[in-house]
């Protein structure tokens, strides 16, 4: 007879607004509480999921950089103060050296220390092989925007050829590794601010290293030493807080200018070894060996073992937010198939109005949907402008927030909000017109 | 042919022991243009012969057409779309959405229908002006007198120029004066040529119609 069962839905479709205020309207209260369930349902689910994808995908280009058998030697040479760190810089150059004639080793690298000012050397026949060869010989970029303007400020004039600073946001990979990359874009001799994760020894390691790097490094600045300090450059290395912390960073700007030793503190290092295909568990033995035999201590991990660590360091966090998302997201269910119960009872008389003069059961079935998706798309709004505004800061704790990943929570928290709108829905359809009409 | 054809019409609400007979064996027909009461005493079955009639409810035996077509058996749409079309239906209690404005109320049996917005808010108003509620248009239902939210069910009734006008005790709720003046109304929409049905107890509203069709029990009673 006529295909437009559901005009006054269909006319109110065109307006988002329209629709969410004709929920306000028909539903009141109710559709607030509807609002706010969803709201928090979905900025859990939201959070959830930007951890768990975030973890990964930083894994993910972890192991994109890095060659998965690649073992790190996390050496220990717990030194302070200028002198002693020029001596065990020494150090980690005669271990370095020793650990590349080893037979079984095609490259190796120093990516803390040593790659700030980076070089990462293959033994000369190996170096067709050596899958990080990109990265070798080069300096390292800056870190975090802010950073910028702080050196530029601490750096007092100092003319400065390129400043390369690094996101997280835009490459969600370690910055030192980056670093290395980007650098190799620059020409030698380049004036370059370096950010380095840790307290570089000035005037010791910083000079030594200068010396073999093609561009001049004007400037070093950590952004935890004591972080660092505590916990290892290696377990750092994982960690985001040492890339973009802007209170330390400044702190030590400040007191690498004023060549303050307390800021020149150095208690390990971290090398890179890349083994020949099927000889990781022999290197790894000759290594500890080289280590046991020098005096030094320190740990060789496989790229797997620390990508390990770090997901077992943040399973809790991903678990406990997947229950609160979870927890969350059933209370939000649970709420919405109340409220929309007692809203279609409360409702019931208009309804019956409205199949009085003539409207389909379906189209009331689609006038509460369109109400319904109204309200789940003003929720929507809200906690994504909200989690849009936090995610420079939920980054830094590799929590993503992009479109896969909103898409996703999007998904899921839909089909939900929909799956809760069946009960409510089923039990409107199944009413006689009669009965509806009487408003009973 | 007449409009409206009932044959033997039973209607049972229940099943078994609670089993109750509504209406049994109905039979009577109603022409174009016509002006019916419906009387009888409060339960007797008017109100289930006249969801009936405008297709909210079904019957249990017997027959009803509507302009020559077969009532039973159309699917809920179709009973849907019948009552958009061809019927206008008040009722005691006004059933107006208080929600929406007066205007919002009349237009939406033309939204259902497919009618364009603009030109269905305009229909509204002239409808509004017909029943003499021109001016009251963005209010509430709830901000008008019993009498001034009748004349919006009836306009609403009648804005999509149905061919019958089927009236559940119309002035139930309503004063005599304002009785009266719905009862004109009537009298005017029935000049216009439209088939009035209305259900009443009130004797004097009865009188008005042209016909008097008695229920008790059930059953029509030859008065
Ligand atoms: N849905 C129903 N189920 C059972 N009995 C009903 C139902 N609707 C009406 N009845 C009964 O049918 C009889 C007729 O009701 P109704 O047509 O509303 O009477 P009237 O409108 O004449 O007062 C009443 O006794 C009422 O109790
Ligand atoms: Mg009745």
């Amino acid at each position: 007879m006529r295909s437009v069962a559901s005009v006054d839905v269909i006319r109110k479709l065109r307006s988002p607004i329209a629709i969410v205020c004709q929920s306000l309207r028909h539903m009141g209260l109710s559709s607030i509480l509807i609002v706010v369930q969803l709201f928090f349902g979905f900025l859990s689910l939201l959070l959830a999921i930007g951890l768990f994808f975030g973890i990964n995908s930083f894994a993910n280009q972890v192991q994109f950089l890095m060659p998965n058998n690649t073992l790190s030697i996390n050496v220990d040479i717990s030194t302070h103060a200028m002198d002693g760190n020029r001596t065990s810089y020494r150090k980690l150059l005669a271990l370095k050296q020793k650990i590349a004639q080893l037979n079984d080793v095609a490259g190796i690298g120093m990516y803390d220390l040593s790659s700030s000012f980076g070089f990462t050397q293959a033994p000369e026949n190996e170096v067709g092989k050596l899958p990080m060869s990109q990265f070798s010989t080069q300096p390292i970029a800056l870190v975090s925007n802010t950073f910028v303007q702080h050196m530029k400020v601490a750096t007092q004039g100092e003319p400065l050829s390129a400043i390369t600073h690094f996101s997280r946001k835009n490459s969600k990979v370690f910055p030192i590794w980056v670093g290395s990359a980007l650098a190799s874009q620059y020409p030698l001799g380049t004036r370059l601010i370096a950010m380095t994760y840790y307290t570089p020894p000035v005037g010791s390691t910083a000079e030594a290293t200068v010396d073999e790097m093609p561009c001049q490094v004007v400037g070093i600045i950590s952004s935890d030493a004591e972080f660092f300090a505590n916990n290892g450059a290696n377990l750092g290395a994982f960690s985001l807080q040492s890339c973009t912390n802007l209170i330390l960073g400044p702190v030590s700007m400040f007191m690498w200018n004023k060549k303050s030793s307390e800021a020149n503190l150095i208690l390990s290092d971290n090398m890179q070894v890349y083994p020949l295909p099927g000889k990781e568990a022999e290197l790894k033995a000759n290594i500890y060996a080289i280590l046991h035999q020098r005096k030094m201590h320190g740990m060789v991990h496989s790229v797997e073992d620390q990508l390990n660590a770090l997901a077992k360091q943040q399973k809790p966090s991903i678990v406990s937010t997947f229950l609160v998302a979870v927890s969350l997201l059933s209370l939000s269910v649970l709420g919405h198939i109340s409220v929309l119960l007692s809203s279609l009872i409360k409702r019931r008389k208009e309804f019956g109005i409205r199949l009085l003069i003539g409207a389909r059961k379906a189209s009331l079935l689609q006038l509460v949907m369109a109400e319904i998706l109204g309200l789940y798309v003003l929720a929507l709004i809200l906690s994504l402008g909200i989690m849009l505004n936090l995610s420079d800061w939920l980054d830094k704790w590799l929590v993503v927030i992009n479109l896969p990943t909103i898409l996703l929570a999007v998904g899921i928290t839909l089909f939900l909000s929909l799956l809760a709108s069946i009960i409510p829905l089923r039990r409107l359809s199944r009413q006689t017109t009669v009965r509806l009409i009487q408003g009973e | 042919m007449a409009l409206i054809e009932l044959s033997h019409v039973s209607k049972t609400y229940g099943k078994g022991e609670t089993a109750f007979r509504a209406l049994r064996d109905v039979t009577l027909s109603i022409d174009q243009a016509e002006k019916v009461a419906i009387i009888g005493r409060s339960g007797s079955g008017k109100s289930t012969l006249l969801h009936i009639l405008a297709g909210i409810d079904t019957v249990t035996d017997g027959s009803y057409c509507f302009m020559g077509q077969a009532m039973r058996g159309i699917s809920q749409n179709q009973a849907a779309d019948l009552r958009n079309t061809h019927f206008g239906i008040v009722v005691q209690q006004f059933a107006l959405i208080k929600e929406y404005t007066v205007v919002e109320n009349v237009e939406l049996p033309l939204l259902y229908r497919g009618v364009p917005k603009r030109q269905a808010r305009k229909k509204a108003l002239a409808m509004l002006e017909r029943v003499g509620l021109h001016r009251f248009e963005k209010r509430r239902p709830y901000e008008l007198s019993g009498g001034q939210q009748q004349r919006v069910g009836i306009a609403r009734a009648l804005v999509n120029e149905p061919e019958v006008l089927l009236a559940d005790e119309p002035t139930g709720a309503l004063d005599q004066t304002t009785a009266a003046e719905i009862l004109a109304l009537f009298d005017e929409i029935h000049r216009s040529g439209l088939c009035l049905i209305i259900v009443t107890h009130d004797l004097e509203v009865a009188h008005s119609c042209q016909r008097i069709i008695q229920i008790a029990d059930g059953q029509v009673v030859t008065p």
